[in-house]
């Protein structure tokens, strides 16, 4: 798409400073991202989209002051004399330091950004997928990404940043007499996944459902699916985050080291996984990054602060702010939620009890209370094993957890396979995490 | 600091410019092609505690173009506006990819009416006539409010957001309209601790064209403090099958999820075995349940006069008298199912296209008085408020911001993270009585699809009972 930039390029530190006011340091983040994606439903290209978008953001500091100004379209220029005239917020952080690789540019290859290589790998899954019968109507999502940001400051810092990952979600949906059997998959990497293994994923999974069978209410031993986890991780995370610390309503402020977790559990947040969405030598604010301990073998081991809550609450940055979507202004969340995996594969845990449930989706799990650890979900992808063998599918069940029950006196083992799951609407970040054993899980059914 | 919505940034689109638009969308080799550009502004204020609140400013300035070629369509987004002329060539040559790549032939879309207009926002109060820092004053206000309602109030958050987007939108059929939407909204959030315990519940606000919604939050945030109070000692809830009484907020929340997405046809088309389910004619539930969506509500989040596609609102009963009387549709989706287009092709921004999606969801108001809801229930909860929801089409979920005892038809204790779920189908047909407190609740949320959120909704709904709903907790 050929497109007017205003912001092609940053300035350098210098041509920053020669503007820079007495006693006023500036700071300039450039981004662009250009995603190209194509939705396959039914059989049929439902949308091709592509698109292109950019952002600018000036920081302006001075004398224990920030003022800001962000803009899409706006020349950096301008925006140095909007945020001027910004209403000033008190601020005790600094700008990120100069320092390391000023480049960081993923290779981009130029046969897979076009529409019609992402059109044909979401029409390779769902063909792959057409012959499943049973009413199944398959479904895919092929989605590439390059992003472009550019970070310089006063101070001398001066880093451009490319990453180009991609994704690739399949599955479908067969409904027979007000059953909806679902089934979805994805898989992230930094260039298109290939369709097969996805499609044999979704196979399975529609076959290990196809037979809907009966349970009763009770406490059952569940593996729980990544996608599970991560949603698990929320109340967790929100504890260990600064909203919650600089409100002082987590109560795991000021108890770093202090065991809270199984000592199985080991939590990071992990710019270095070389497929994460989030990656690099620095963060969204232009912070140095680095593998971030959160839980460290069960103990309380650091925060997710960004910049100005660092200072606020006397802690080092740590290369933990992001921006949730496109555009945002970066605060304080991880890079990529990593738990470090266990030894079991998931045969095993399915072998572990002789009934074992494996849920892998629920629907409207988050907790009602952001801080207390409780989460119910509607189960849409659980599924009954007995003696290491899948019986089918367990319908109109609610699965009730508590994740420091969980992940605590209730861990039975963790995964040695971690598997991706990308950050959505509704996850504070992606995760790369495996599956993990609970014991007495309750679980109840409608009867 | 005043606040001004910069609508001279509209300049630009004269007549001049609606000509040369029309005449460029008009000669494209493409069964369809629609041009949509947009000036958005916004301001975001959120405050925990005692820091600094953050003031953000947001401002976008872009457009969208699709086209469509034998059903198939492309959608190219961009920022600024000088690339609009190479994105209708890009969109128009997409398109054709899209066709020739995109797999069986596909129907066409509903036919697309030329429609003129100018569509401006009917201010009650507008929020840019209020200064930045009487808005953060009024919300501390409300903070202070909030801690002086009792001392286990351990900490008081709050967000706030007005955003004015002007629109244009024009097509090869014709079509020039302009309008604007204003979308405010927010939430004060008490954090109450004590008993080793922490328990939240919020006061929200939200409205399309009135400031005042936030004025008029006072009283709904010293209830919200209290609420987190008593909840402090909320007993866990025993997962199972209940007898269930929402209130009207949380019924609207029901509505929305189990019945209003279900109801979007994007989910239906193409699937033989769905349309067998939701066939028109077939009873669901009780006579006196009706269900209807509807863009004509001013003031509330989920006005829509004209949607995105430029289709005018209408009223579409989904449920009239217990049945199954209608859908939502899109251009696209109307012109699969041979249905009229419903005016509910909506965009959260010009970064996403036009997809199906609800605006004011409403449940009518029944016979029961609302107390006698609750007779001759020997074990129930009482659910109160939403803390949101979700929905694969037939399974949901919805998450209750407080929850009580039923006991004998008594309300008595207080119950934690109350998460009532079950299966559209059957739950619809377990509905046995609906209140006659009909509530116009605005609520400052939003509703999520595909990578869209949060799109202004609203539901209005009355007090509602559901036998044997499984609860989790």
């Amino acid at each position: 798409m050929d497109m007017p930039d205003r912001n092609a390029s940053a300035p350098s530190p210098e041509e920053l400073r020669a503007l820079a006011q007495p006693g006023e340091k500036i700071e300039l983040r450039l981004a662009e991202r250009l995603q190209t994606s194509a939705e396959v439903r039914h059989g049929q290209l439902e949308t091709l989209l592509q698109g292109r978008e950019q952002q600018a953001e000036v920081r302006l500091r001075q004398a224990g002051v920030l003022r800001r100004a962000g803009a899409r379209t706006t020349d950096w220029r301008e925006l140095v004399g909007r945020a001027r005239d910004a209403l000033p917020s008190p601020s005790e952080a600094g700008f990120a330091p100069p320092g390391g690789d000023p480049m960081e540019l993923a290779p981009t290859l130029p046969d897979e950004e076009g529409p019609e290589q992402v059109t044909q790998r979401a029409m390779a899954l769902v063909q792959q997928l057409a012959s499943l019968g049973g009413g199944f109507l398959p479904q895919a999502t092929a989605t590439w990404t390059r992003v472009e940001r550019q970070i310089v400051n006063t101070l001398g810092l001066e880093h451009h940043a490319r990453i180009v990952s991609a994704q690739l979600t399949g599955g479908g949906r067969a409904v027979q007499g007000g059953d909806f059997h679902t089934v979805s998959r994805s898989a992230l990497g930094t260039s298109l996944p290939a369709a097969g293994a996805l499609a044999d994923e979704v196979r399975q999974r529609f076959a290990w459902g196809q037979r809907i069978v009966p349970l009763t209410s009770g406490r059952y031993t569940i593996a729980l699916g990544p996608q599970i986890l991560l949603s698990l991780l929320t109340p967790l995370l929100n504890r260990l985050s600064a909203p919650a610390l600089l409100a002082r309503t987590s109560p795991w402020l000021g108890r770093l080291g202090d065991v809270v977790l199984d000592e199985r559990v080991t939590l990071q947040a992990d710019p270095t996984l070389p497929d994460g969405p989030r990656r690099g030598s620095r963060d969204d604010e232009g912070t140095p990054t680095s593998l971030c301990p959160l839980i460290d073998a069960g103990k309380i081991a650091g925060f997710v602060v960004d910049r100005e809550s660092a200072a606020r609450l006397s802690l080092d940055a740590r290369g933990t702010a992001y921006s949730q979507s496109f555009g945002d202004v970066p605060t304080a969340r991880p890079s990529s939620l990593a738990i470090v995996p266990g030894d079991q594969d998931l045969g095993g845990m399915l072998r572990h009890a002789p009934r074992v449930l494996l849920l892998e989706g629920w629907i409207g799990a988050q907790p009602t209370n952001p801080l207390r650890g409780e989460i119910a979900g509607n189960a849409v992808g659980l599924y009954l094993w007995e003696d290491g063998e899948v019986v089918g599918r367990v319908k109109n069940a609610v699965v009730s957890l508590s994740v420091f029950d969980a992940l605590g006196p209730s861990l039975g083992a963790l995964g040695n396979r971690p598997q991706w799951v990308a950050g959505g609407m509704l996850q504070p970040a992606p995760g790369y995490l495996p599956y993990a054993l609970v014991e007495g899980v309750g679980v109840a059914v409608r009867g | 600091m005043a606040q001004t919505w910069a609508r001279d940034m509209a300049r630009g689109v004269d007549e001049s410019f609606e000509t040369w638009m029309l005449e460029l969308l008009r000669r494209q080799p493409a069964d369809h092609v629609e041009a949509r550009l947009e000036v958005s502004q916004a301001l975001l204020l959120d405050r925990a505690g005692t820091r600094p609140p953050r003031i953000e400013w947001q401002e976008a300035v872009g457009g969208n173009v699709r086209a469509t070629c034998r059903g198939f369509s492309a959608f190219i987004h961009f920022d600024g506006w000088d690339g609009v002329e190479s994105a209708v060539s890009e969109a128009v040559r997409l398109a054709a990819v899209a066709a020739a790549l995109g797999g069986q032939g596909a129907a066409p879309w509903a036919e697309a009416t030329a429609v003129r207009g100018r569509f401006p926002v009917d201010f009650a109060e507008d929020p840019a006539g209020v200064p930045v820092e009487e808005k953060i004053r009024l919300l501390d206000g409300f903070a202070e409010l909030a801690r002086a309602q009792d001392r286990q109030v351990a900490a008081v958050q709050w967000r706030y957001f007005d955003r004015l987007r002007q629109l244009w939108l024009f097509t090869s059929a014709g079509t020039a309209i302009a309008q604007e939407k204003l979308d405010l909204g927010g939430a004060v959030v008490a954090v109450a601790r004590g008993m080793g315990q922490t328990a939240q519940r919020g006061a929200s606000f939200g409205s399309s064209n009135d400031f005042g919604a936030l004025r008029r939050l006072g009283p709904a945030v010293e209830e919200a403090a209290r609420t987190a109070v008593r909840m402090l000692d909320a007993e866990a809830i025993e997962p199972g099958e209940y007898t269930v009484v929402c209130d009207p907020e949380l019924t609207g929340v029901f509505t929305h999820e189990a019945f209003g997405h279900l109801s979007e046809a994007d989910g239906q088309v193409h699937d033989a075995w769905l349309l067998q389910e939701l066939r028109i004619g077939r009873r669901f539930a009780i006579p006196e349940l009706h269900i209807y969506d509807t863009g004509r509500d001013l003031g509330t989040r989920g006005f829509l006069p004209i949607d995105d596609e430029g289709t005018p609102a209408r009223d579409v009963d989904l449920i009239r008298e217990g049945v199954l009387v209608g859908r939502l549709h899109s251009r696209r989706t109307a012109g699969i199912m041979g249905d009229p287009p419903t005016g509910n092709g909506r965009a959260i921004n010009y970064r996403h296209p036009p997809i199906v999606r609800m605006r004011n969801t409403v449940m009518a108001g029944g016979s029961t008085a609302p107390e006698d809801l609750l007779r001759g229930i020997r074990r129930g909860i009482y659910a109160k408020g939403s803390s949101g929801g979700q929905t694969n089409g037939e399974m949901f979920t919805f998450r209750a911001a407080e929850a009580y005892r039923i006991a004998d038809g008594r309300i008595t204790g207080p119950l934690r993270n109350a998460v009532l779920t079950g299966n559209v189908f059957s739950t619809l047909g377990q509905i046995t009585a609906i209140g006659r407190d009909f509530t116009r609740y605005e609520g400052g949320g939003g509703c999520g699809k595909a990578g869209q959120m949060p799109l202004p909704v609203s539901h209005h709904a009355p007090s509602l009972r559901i036998e044997r709903c499984l609860v989790g907790g």
